[in-house]
């Protein structure tokens, strides 16, 4: 399969919903794929499987600012300098570009940097959406080892970290980061098409999932019955609908923009079906939980989207405001996150909720 | 014809009462327009809604000064106590050669560049200038685009030498086949010396008569949505320059010779016309902000919603209203498919959700009305257009969500009302550490600028002030650096010294 023009839309669709309010937007990463793929021709995307046991699988993000971001777009052939000085670590070749994070803006991104690096995409992500921490990937939980982090600017300047362990490792990284001026690409959590094959090392079948995504929510008819549609196909469940009626003050630790636990909780009043209704969202970077007299109906590492039903877009967390029309969407996370070691890292608690981890029921 | 006096005689003796310099506002709709005089003190001596086939404002003009005189005239109101003509449209003269999704814009594609496309920043090749722009519209602009070195980071240092060698091989390939130049720069509202290096190298190679137009002129941030503004900035001059020119034109047929006019923008302000030359993606929307400001003025209600009608009463869209002026969007703006970093009024139009039957009018309003609105808090909704009194008679009573439902006084004339009154703004941003031991004095230099701002688009210099002052933090850089956004506004300019007069 490979990705190209519309069929990229389609996928930038997806990974906005999977992103569950958070990542970036993916339409902002979209145009970089699409002028990509017009220059090399379309991306292909590969299973596992098909991939060579020794070849190694180079995971790819952006870092940084979206502020800096926005004027320092870079080049996308960063990923080329990575891959090289990726290969000389670790004397093999990189077989397949992994999409760190499919969640928003680094999913269509990825898609560019893979084929700049002329790489094919390999079908699968770190998270199966979006998460705000380096270390909150797939690849952590199965124990590969974050090291080296290799991180470039657009000018070629690339720099290798090497330390003893994740903390340390992210710490050094963000001092990079800021010396590129808060804007670079890294790769970590390198490994070998055999390691990927480990039960839970990847999350299986993301770009799959999100181009499918983005094809039911082309179909004609109302917001609801597309979001059915889509949650009918993928086990989730439409929440509700509603109008938000209030979007509350920041709580948490401290009301900070960078702080991970910073929440605003929203209220939403259920319409149409849903009248009398009333449901409490609670808000960080991504949605992390809906609540219903006191009942989490979802809660994270589970994925809540809302739709606008005038626009039919998804609604990310930071534009989240009074008086918008939305159906509200949860599909399960994959399952690796739900085992007690995955809850540990992603888990209500991980984000300052104190709820118990419910998975989610499919109506 | 050339005067000597440097400083020629203005319309009114230099005693005039300040009350007696009447501003005229003219708000043009695609089949409609209104009119209002205001005083001095912001009394409306005068109003008027009219249908008009042509959205012309040089047809229009003529039209609205015999409605206006003829109410203001047995007041006492001659055409020299006008003095400032200000002008509101929705279908920019400029902007009607784009095609956009609006069919009632017209085509004028040879009119529109032909432009050439600089970006100084070589390593931004991710999206080159232009990649993604319709096919069309971008045959139909730009002759060639490129990227050079050059650029800044977000600490003002260089991102890229400027590589004038570069600039230089580019100017000539160019030099005979465009209209105008866009260069765009790599953080360029931080520093903008590579564009103004830039421009003085392109100029020396391309000659006087090649107007360049520069990103941080334009502003915003965003290197894309700020450059794809340039461009099509660029693009328009020809046929600005032309506008500015018949509407200047048509002051003097109107009997209005010295009268300054000026334009409005999207945010509830004007702009002389000179200043709009460069700028005319600014009057996008500029309709509805000059309809809010005029509502909210006519109403005595700072804190407000606004409605608009079409002359049959359907409500079509509503706004909100904090201080006095219509919220702006939050999104960047798509202009001819284009996206670009303008921010125009936040309207809610009251079409029903995707895939949905439109309800009746009552329903659908009520929905915008709470979609516009920024959280649960009740307040007016003043209705306006030319429809605003058939739609208040036709409400069953009580809106969900409002205080009151009114129609204020001269409703219909909102928009002209709106523009009449409004103020010439200037904004200024700077981007600095937060450690930075010169804090307080670029604080106070943003301050300037912002006033300066104002002024170079027309405010009168003793009345120009400093109205907001806006600070905020860069979300997720190492170290930290804040945000100061200035804003500034004064009464338009009067007396003023006319470049064009007819021989």
């Amino acid at each position: 399969m490979h990705l190209s023009g519309g069929r990229l839309r389609e996928f930038a669709q997806g990974c906005d919903v999977l992103g569950g309010g958070g990542g970036g937007p993916a339409g902002d990463s979209l145009p970089l794929a699409l002028h990509a793929v017009d220059l090399n021709g379309p991306v292909e995307v590969v299973d596992l499987a098909e991939l060579p046991e020794d070849g190694l699988v180079m995971p790819c993000a952006f870092l940084g600012a979206p502020a800096i971001g926005a004027e320092r777009i870079g080049t996308c052939r960063e990923s080329v300098a990575i891959r090289r000085h990726v290969e000389h670590h670790f004397g093999k070749p990189v077989v397949a570009m992994l999409c760190t994070e499919i969640g928003g803006y680094n999913g269509p991104a990825a898609a560019a940097l893979a084929s700049h690096a002329g790489l094919p995409l390999l079908d699968g992500d770190g998270m199966g959406r979006a998460f705000p921490g380096v270390d909150q990937v797939a690849m952590q939980l199965a124990g590969v080892t974050p090291g080296p982090s290799v991180l470039a600017d657009e000018h070629d300047r690339v720099v290798t970290v090497h330390a003893e362990d994740g903390a340390w490792l992210e710490r050094l990284a963000r001092t990079v980061v800021t010396g590129f001026g808060d804007r670079g690409v890294s790769s970590e959590y390198v490994m070998t098409a055999q390691q990927a094959r480990a039960d839970g090392a990847v999350v299986l079948g993301s770009v799959r999932k999100a181009l499918r995504i983005g094809e039911l929510l082309a179909q004609p008819g109302s917001v609801v019955r597309r979001v059915r549609a889509l949650a009918g196909e993928f086990d989730g469940r439409v929440v509700a609908e509603g109008r938000i009626s209030a979007v509350l003050p920041a709580t948490g630790p401290d009301a900070e923009v960078l702080a991970t636990n910073r929440r605003t909780p929203a209220m939403l009043e259920g319409i149409g079906p849903d009248r009398g209704r009333t449901l409490r969202l609670e808000v960080g970077h991504e949605y992390l939980a809906v609540i219903e007299d006191g009942e989490p109906l979802a809660t994270m590492p589970d994925i809540i989207t809302l739709f606008d039903t005038y626009t039919g877009q998804p609604v990310s967390a930071e534009r989240l405001r009074y008086g918008l029309r939305v159906v509200v969407l949860a599909l399960p996370c994959p399952p690796l996150w739900r085992t007690e070691d995955g809850l540990a890292l992603v888990g209500p608690g991980a984000f300052g909720l104190d709820l118990p981890y419910r998975p989610l029921e499919v109506s | 014809m050339i005067t000597e006096d440097p400083y020629p005689t203005r319309a009114l003796p230099e005693d005039t009462p300040v009350l007696r310099r009447c501003r005229l506002g003219i708000a043009l709709d695609s089949e409609r327009f209104s009119a209002a005089l205001v005083d001095g003190e912001g009394t409306v001596l005068a109003s008027t809604e009219q249908a008009s086939l042509v959205a012309a404002a040089t047809e229009v003009l003529p039209v609205a000064l015999r409605h206006i005189m003829a109410q203001a005239g047995p007041r006492g109101i001659t055409l020299d106590h006008i003095d400032r003509v200000l002008l509101a449209v929705s279908e920019v003269d400029g902007l009607a050669g784009l095609p956009g999704s609006n069919p009632n814009w017209r085509r004028w594609p040879g009119q529109l560049g032909p432009v050439a496309v600089i970006r100084l920043g070589r390593a931004t090749t991710a999206l080159p200038p232009l990649a993604g722009w319709p096919p069309d519209l971008h045959a139909a602009l730009s002759v060639a685009e490129t990227c050079v070195g050059g650029g800044a980071r977000m600490d003002g240092s260089d991102f890229e030498p400027l590589d004038a060698a570069g600039l230089v091989a580019f100017a000539r390939e160019i030099a005979g086949k465009v209209s105008a130049v866009a260069v765009s720069s790599v953080f360029a509202p931080v520093m903008p010396s590579h564009e103004l290096a830039a421009a003085g190298l392109l100029r020396a190679e391309l000659g006087d008569s090649v107007p360049i137009v520069l990103s941080h002129e334009v502003g915003g941030m965003g290197l894309l949505e700020r450059e794809n503004a340039t461009v099509l900035q660029a693009a328009l001059l020809r046929r600005a320059w032309g506008a500015a020119h018949r509407l200047r034109r048509s002051l003097v047929d109107a009997g209005l010779p010295e009268a300054e006019p000026f334009l409005a923008r999207n945010d509830g302000s004007v702009m002389t016309v000179d200043y709009a030359l460069t700028r005319s993606l600014l009057m996008h929307g500029a309709t509805w902000a000059a309809g809010a400001r005029g509502a909210a003025l006519l109403a005595g209600e700072s804190e407000a919603l606004v409605a608009f009608t079409t002359a049959d009463g359907t409500p079509t869209a509503v706004c909100a209203v904090t201080c006095g002026t219509a919220t702006p969007s939050e999104g960047p703006t798509t202009i001819a498919g284009v996206p670009t970093g303008l921010r125009t009024v936040a309207m809610v139009p009251t079409d029903p959700p995707v895939g949905g039957a439109p309800g009746p009018d009552v329903e659908r309003l009520a929905e915008a009305v709470d979609r516009a609105k920024s959280g649960p808090k009740d307040l007016p909704l003043l209705v306006i257009g030319p429809g605003a009194e058939k739609l208040v008679d036709a409400l069953p009573g009580a809106l969900p969500g409002t205080t009151l439902v009114c129609c204020p006084p001269r409703a219909d004339s909102a928009a002209a009302v709106g523009v009449a009154v409004a103020p010439v703004s200037g904004e200024a941003t700077r981007i600095f550490t937060l450690s930075s031991p010169h804090g307080d004095e670029i604080r106070v230099k943003v301050r300037e600028q912002a006033r300066a701002a104002a002024v170079h688009a027309g405010a009168d210099p003793h009345l120009a002030e400093v109205t907001s002052v806006d600070e905020s933090m860069v979300a997720y850089v190492g170290t930290p650096t804040v945000r100061v956004r200035v804003r500034a506004e004064g009464p338009p300019r009067s007396a003023w010294r006319p470049s064009y007069q007819r021989t």
